[in-house]
């Protein structure tokens, strides 16, 4: 899974968003580093819609426009949970082998 | 909101399957007009524009709105990159088990050899790069076959030119000082350049014809 894409699931874990509502929380999620563009929000929503990860919530009128909300399904959520399990899983390897290093070092030193 | 900005967007969307538009584009509009709230913009950014037109490259090319007629074209399309990139993994790993099979062998015994060991060089930084870039894809990882790909074809253009550079140092033997022309005036008040003996015969030892350094061509 990419990360745009972890993302996006991560950002309608909780509650419905609406297309700049995702972008917006993907945002903040990632502290900045994921700025998605619309054009690349919508290529990885219709993906995942048909994967069956996120479904549409429901339409609200903005401004005279409609607007849709998207929320994630079970499916979605089990990504999710597998996916993050899988970065953590990495995460602590790479942290068990910085820190023999570092006691490696400072045995040395 | 800016109508023009509007409908600039909307002819951008264009680009995209009228069926998937069907489905998004509206959604898309109300997105990205929200975005643009408190910008004084009159057109879409080149990030939007060009997120849209990758968007529209996907979709065509290889999504479920792509017509019958462009999913063959891009199944062919992928199966020609998947023997282009089986055929050089195998010619990569053949140089390698011939660079090590034969060079090695002949460098210990004939020492010469490390010339031939520069020449086959190449095979041993490009290839392992090949056979990766085949693996990545066969895998379904494409942007890493794609970089690897592309980072192979740098080294394959610029490899070559160093090898050149270094065999010309180990067939030479030896450094040879760069010289430089200039008019001198000899003894007998003549008008002389040098790499020009005395007698006016060319001093080629010194700096042979098409060398700029003193190098040999």
């Amino acid at each position: 899974m990419s990360e745009p894409t972890f993302f996006v699931l991560t950002a309608l874990v909780g509650e419905p968003r609406h297309g700049y509502g995702i972008v917006g929380e993907v945002d903040q999620l990632s502290g900045g580093r994921v700025r998605l563009k619309v054009g690349s929000l919508y290529g990885i929503l219709d993906r995942l819609v048909g994967e069956g990860l996120v479904e549409l919530d429901r339409e609200e009128a903005y401004q005279g426009r409609l607007r849709r909300y998207y929320r994630i399904t079970n499916a979605g959520l089990e990504a999710v949970r597998a996916e993050a399990a899988r970065q953590a899983a990495n995460a602590r390897a790479a942290s068990r082998r910085l820190r023999s290093i570092n006691l490696q070092l400072g045995e040395a030193s | 909101m800016n109508p023009d900005l509007e409908r600039r967007y909307r002819r951008l969307l264009r680009l995209l399957p009228a069926g998937y538009r069907q489905g998004w584009e509206e959604d898309m509009v109300s997105a990205f007009l929200h975005s643009t709230v408190g910008r004084r913009i009159d057109r879409p950014p080149l990030g939007e524009r060009l997120s849209v037109i990758a968007l529209a490259v996907r979709l065509r090319l290889a999504g479920q709105h792509a017509s019958p007629q462009a999913q063959v074209w891009y199944r062919a399309l992928d199966t020609f990159a998947l023997l282009a990139l089986l055929t050089w993994a195998l010619y990569a790993t053949v140089g390698i088990a011939a660079m090590i099979g034969t060079s090695l062998w002949a460098t210990v015994v004939y020492p010469q050899a490390i010339i031939g060991l520069l020449a086959v060089w190449g095979t041993v930084v490009t290839g392992p790069l090949w056979i990766a870039a085949f693996v990545c894809h066969a895998l379904g990882r494409l942007t890493v076959a794609r970089a690897l790909v592309l980072v192979v074809a740098g080294l394959t253009v610029a490899v070559p030119r160093r090898l050149d550079q270094a065999r010309t140092r180990l067939i030479g033997g030896r450094w040879r000082r760069p010289v430089t022309c200039r008019r001198h005036r000899d003894g007998a008040g003549r008008h002389r350049t040098c790499g020009q003996s005395a007698t006016g015969q060319s001093t080629q030892d010194i700096r042979p014809a098409g060398s700029v350094t003193g190098l040999p061509a």
